[in-house]
């Protein structure tokens, strides 16, 4: 009995062994991996632990960790700030829209195009449309605010026509309208390149079995093209979900940072900008508070991912973990 | 899975606390020295952005005291951005500059006091007399010592005269179009009705579709009528009768500032839209003739920059246009009295790091003090004797060499200097102004009279300085620390709603909720009111 | 293997089914497509118009279709400012230096983690997953920035770059989806893994290579977050960081040596377009690559 024990552990000793030096070229390979994500990714993330600590940076991080512990009272003071108490809304309100809104527009542009039979056009618009994408925001916040201020060009043109002039950037909601529009504009084509190939995939057998049966084009696209891509819309849902609590820092940023007087900052503060702005521009976020923001942002993010992938997968369709 | 989650969260501990060990305490900045045994000292300043480094007067000086100094400049678009990741990133420079408002002065400049991110100055600077005569003449100095110390030099704004309580936020107009239009006054005094009559006679004779507008203010000054007409912008009001602090933004005199402010805006005087305007549009607009009065901080180097612009833009007008362009605006209430913003004689502070030797500290206290001397002073504005300029032996007068000053055609060359720069440190140069060479005559003349009118004022009581009392102003409690900034910020957008149509008055009034009682009880209960 | 990829084609609809009649159908597609490619090309169209438009015919008419007078004088500012050559010659260094960088780390780290089955790949695996989602914060980021050495330097928008997580999988599932026998051939021949990656994978995922390398460049072209962070020093700003600062404030805007006849927002337009015209030249060509890599790896994902 013994033995045969023995002999057991020598021979799963032995396959590790030989593991070991049979995927030795690939660990060789994925070292530089393991430096990276190790030094840029896991070596700050004892940062967490502020948010639980007071951060002095007299003390240096470890020892504010050991002498300043303050254990949640930097969530309690967090979550009683008004500030946050706006962002979170705020948050959730433009990142849903904008995911709903970009998953949308994504699949009618493609439709569109796939429609479209003119081979050279078809060419033409793809390319036009999906170029917007590889702008950064630094340009297209400017682009936007030439056109849309309320001394802009097409506020110009709208009281040329007898209309008032536009005031998109002293109204929140109208404000986040441009956002979303902004949004639509640059990523929109890109975004319905991944429905178009999944449309491609399509088989034409399907169409031509509609066709034979007398189907509209209208019907086709409701009953087979839409089916079709049905599995890589949810999993591309699935994905964007995630990241609902980002809703954009990058386009928020550049959009109002331009201006002197945000007054519509109230109505789109959301997470990152407050901590990008009450960590090093107000100074009304204590460190230990902007950690606690960013934690919270991540766990929130990880819960959200997770239960949409269950709730998918209780549907019947494929998950992404 | 769960004993892959197990070891992940094992080898990230690890990981953690293999990097936390390399952050340990705080080790003190070792003095460097170059290869000519120079002391290095490495600055970052607001003000040096005309002026990178390495020209030949700085080098005089530096072989004078015998150290090296590098310079960076602070970008005025995220300055407070860059200070914050410096002092939370443990990276600071030896000496560097913060914007110490009093919404921030507690967060920042007491809270890095305490956590010793400043080195303090020695307690007796009597070894640096002229630095202390400026340190000892500046309007509340108490307030800025935590637990005894100064922890920094207020950067004073005038020398020559401490007592001026008064901002020169005023309006400057287009006298020109008021002479043309038929509404001009004399010596530019307007009472309120008065100012009413030239904004609308302004606004008939201008194009609104090309972007032409009566009034405007400065970005960070809108809306000016709200702080000009009542009250200034600040969050705390003293109570007449009760002597209770209060809520400012909720007080009779600013909500009928406010009403004056929409007034102004609903009639189409101001501006469309001034929470478009990025930093510097607004001045660039009144150049190119776009507005007939602009709200503006009218220091000598706004001044200055403004009638430069406006000549580059109409280089065939001749200097009476200029002039009267570039008029200052005096508007009585009609109480008879003018108004204007109150301030300290300072808004932002040379720091340094606490890490730098005391030697080193001292180093920069001398230069700082020979260059605030009179021997420094000269140097710094007029540079090296008999190339830069000639001294009479005799009445000591000084006499500048042409070429060095003047380019062919005659003009003044704009001359920035190694000394002159850093002569910022302490002092933003209005001490010297008078007697600079290059300055435009007329335009220091004319502010200086401006001033001398509003002192005459106010001596007379006939000049209304808006001023938050001190006593709350550097109060430092924590909700008070912790909220004003937010508070401030989200009143003055409340207010900018009101004054584009968005927000009704009384929405202005009942949107103030938590966390103001806290604050104000904790105020009033801190100052026994 | 080639044509397996150009199975994929986008364009191959067209010759499907009978109904190639062309319809009224057909027509509203026509102009709602027209319309929403000229809502993108539009804007770009009149950036370009403000910027060649004198100052005084601009003051009158802030709404144009065509400029009656063209000036370049904006362009010669702008060319002229030695800013932004500065910021255009560090941007170049990144898009070469950086987009290499990035590519070879990206892609041997990928190519590791598609193979089959190797000791620990599903734990580094999760490990790297994990990174999407937690992150230190900002604080303990700029601690770690500087303790390498790294403020004030170009390095330091390059290194933390050094593989980006999702066009790592996009890699990774792309190698994954070429057929194994490729593999198991070689490795009977005696190969060891890198000889494989080399002399197999590499030549067959050019097209990807190509696809990733290309985001990567348009990443670097457009760098401005890090060097806003952690760099202060003028010298080493990037072409975005250089445009903000143009766009942003007029202070530290470009100043015309003839400011009568060229206004600030010509100058600003004509800053603008001369950081997106590269890219406009360039991306009609490119187009194909960057739609085939994300298709390839998405799909297969």
């Amino acid at each position: 009995m013994e033995k045969v024990l023995i002999k057991e552990r020598q021979g799963f000793r032995y396959s590790l062994k030989r593991k070991l030096s049979a995927s030795r070229f690939l660990i060789f390979m994925i070292i530089p991996a393991i430096i990276y994500y190790a030094v840029f990714c896991y070596a700050p993330m004892y940062g967490i632990l502020l948010s639980f600590a007071k951060y002095s940076p007299r003390l240096g991080i470890l020892g504010s960790l050991t002498q300043q512990w303050v254990g949640f009272d930097n969530f309690k003071s967090l979550f009683a700030f008004p500030n946050f108490r706006q962002a979170i809304p705020n948050t959730l309100i433009i990142g849903s829209l904008k995911i709903i809104i970009s998953f949308v527009s994504a699949i009618i542009v493609a439709l569109l195009i796939n429609e479209l039979r003119m081979r050279f056009f078809k060419k033409f618009v793809q390319i036009t449309v999906t170029f917007p994408h590889f702008l950064s925001w630094v340009v297209v916040s400017s682009l936007f605010l030439l056109l849309f201020n309320s001394t802009g060009t097409v506020s110009h043109i709208s009281q040329m026509i007898g209309g008032k002039p536009l005031d998109l950037f002293s109204n929140g909601p109208k404000f986040i309208g441009l956002l979303l529009v902004s949004d639509i504009w640059k990523e929109a084509g890109w975004s319905s390149i991944i429905y178009l190939a999944t449309m491609a995939g399509i088989s034409t057998d399907l169409y031509e079995a509609a066709d034979i049966d007398g189907a509209s084009r209208l019907q086709k696209i409701w009953h087979i093209t839409l089916p079709g891509i049905r599995p890589t819309a949810v999993l591309l849902l699935i994905m964007s979900v995630g990241g609902v609590l980002s809703a954009g820092f990058d386009q928020i940023f550049n959009m109002t940072s331009q201006l002197h007087n945000s007054m519509v900052m109230a109505n789109v503060q959301i997470i990152d900008t407050l901590i990008y702005q009450g960590t090093l521009a107000s100074g009304s976020l204590t460190k230990g508070e902007s950690t606690a923001l960013g934690l919270f942002k991540s766990v929130v993010g990880f819960i959200l991912v997770i239960v949409t992938d269950r709730i998918a997968k209780a549907c019947g369709e494929r998950g992404i973990i | 899975m769960r004993k892959q989650t197990l070891l992940l969260g094992t080898v990230g501990l690890v990981f953690s606390s293999l990097s936390m060990t390399s952050c340990g305490q705080r080790q003190m900045k070792a003095d460097v020295y170059d290869k000519d045994n120079n002391l290095i000292i490495d600055m970052r300043h607001l003000y040096f952005d005309k002026y990178s480094g390495g020209d030949y007067y700085q080098e005089q000086l530096e072989k004078k005291f015998k150290v090296r100094i590098t310079l960076q400049p602070y970008n005025y678009a995220n300055w407070t951005e860059q200070v914050n990741g410096e002092v939370n990133g443990d990276n600071c420079h030896d000496v560097f500059h913060a914007n110490i408002t009093n919404y921030n002065f507690v967060n920042y400049y007491c809270e890095w006091a305490n956590e010793e991110i400043l080195k303090p100055l020695p307690d007796d600077l009597t070894k640096w007399p002229n630095l202390k005569n400026i340190i000892d003449h500046t309007s509340n100095i108490d307030a800025l010592k935590v637990n005894g110390k100064l922890y920094g030099i207020p950067i004073a704004k005038n020398t020559s005269d401490f007592s001026t309580n008064f901002s020169p936020f005023t309006y400057m107009y287009r006298r020109d179009w008021a002479k043309q239009w038929g509404v001009y006054q004399e010596n530019d005094e307007y009472t309120w009705s008065q100012f009413e009559t030239l904004l609308e006679t302004f606004k008939s004779h201008l194009d609104t579709t090309k972007g032409q507008y009566a009034l405007c203010d400065v970005e960070w000054g809108y809306p000016s009528i709200t702080n000009f007409y009542k009250q200034v912008p600040h969050c705390y009001a003293q109570d007449t009768n009760t002597g209770k602090y209060v809520n400012n933004y909720t007080t009779d005199a600013y909500i009928e500032g406010l009403t004056k402010s929409r007034e102004f805006q609903s009639k189409g005087y101001y501006y469309l839209s001034p929470n478009t305007l990025r930093d510097g549009d607004a001045r660039e607009f009144y150049c190119s003739s776009k507005f007939g009065v602009l709200y503006e901080n009218v220091s000598y180097s706004n001044y200055k920059a403004t009638r430069n612009r406006i000549e580059e833009l109409n280089p065939d007008k001749d200097i009476n246009f200029l002039n009267d362009a570039t008029a200052l605006m005096k508007i009585k209430n009609e109480d008879g009295q003018y108004c204007l913003e109150g301030t300290d004689n300072w808004f932002s502070m040379t720091l340094f790091d606490f890490k730098i030797s005391d030697k080193k500290l001292e180093k920069i206290l001398d230069i700082l003090d020979w260059l605030l001397g009179e021997e420094g002073t000269t140097y710094a504005m007029y540079g090296e004797e008999g190339y830069d300029y000639t001294k009479d032996p005799v009445t000591g007068e000084i006499e500048l060499v042409p070429e060095r000053w003047y380019s062919s055609d005659g003009k003044p060359i704009e001359r920035q200097n190694g000394p002159k720069a850093l002569r910022y440190l302490a002092s933003l140069g209005y001490d010297t102004l008078a007697d600079d060479p290059t300055i435009e005559q007329y335009a220091i003349d004319y502010l200086n009279d401006w001033e001398a009118q509003m002192k005459t004022a106010y001596n007379k009581g006939q000049l209304r300085v808006l001023k938050e009392s001190d006593e709350v102003m550097w109060l430092n409690t924590p909700l008070k620390s912790k909220f004003s900034e937010g508070m401030r910020t989200n009143a003055l957008i409340g207010a900018m709603n009101v004054c584009l149509g968005t927000m009704s008055v009384d929405n202005f009034r009942s949107s103030f909720g938590y966390p103001w009682d806290e604050v104000l009880t904790e105020i009033n209960t801190t100052l026994n009111k | 293997m080639a044509h397996k990829l150009e199975k994929l084609p986008l364009l191959r609809r067209e010759k499907a089914g009978p109904s190639t009649k062309f319809g009224g159908l057909d027509v509203v597609l026509f102009i709602i497509l027209l319309i929403y490619a000229l809502l993108i090309i539009v804007p770009f169209y009149y950036l370009f118009i403000v910027s060649i438009t004198p100052a005084p015919i601009y003051a009158d008419t802030p709404v144009l279709l065509w400029t009656p007078e063209i000036s370049f004088e904006s362009y010669q500012t702008v060319f002229a400012e030695k800013r932004i050559w500065n910021g255009l010659g560090i941007t170049l260094i990144l898009l070469f230096g950086g987009t290499t960088y990035q590519l070879f780390f990206t892609v041997i780290t990928g190519y590791a983690l598609s193979r089959k089955d190797w000791l620990g790949k599903n734990f580094v695996m999760n490990m790297i997953l994990v990174t999407m989602f937690f992150g230190g914060g900002l604080v303990p980021y700029y601690l770690l920035i500087k303790s390498l050495g790294m403020m004030n330097s170009i390095w330091v928008m390059i290194i933390p770059g050094a593989i980006d997580t999702f066009n790592m999988l996009l890699m990774r599932n792309y190698f994954a989806s070429l057929p194994k026998e490729l593999e198991e051939s070689a490795k009977i021949d005696g190969a060891n893994d890198i000889q494989i990656f080399v002399k197999i994978f590499l030549p067959l995922s050019l097209p990807m290579l190509a696809t990733i390398g290309l985001f990567f460049a348009v990443g670097n072209w457009n760098s401005w977050y890090n060097g806003m962070l952690f760099n202060s020093d003028e010298s080493i700003k990037t072409l975005q960081q250089v445009l903000q600062d143009i766009v942003m404030t007029q202070s530290s805007s470009i100043v015309s040596p003839n400011p009568a006849k060229v206004n600030s927002e010509s100058l600003k337009t004509a800053a603008i377009f001369f950081t997106i015209i590269p890219m406009m030249c360039l991306y009609p060509f490119l187009q194909r690559f960057f739609v085939k890599g994300i298709v390839v790896g998405a799909i297969k994902g």
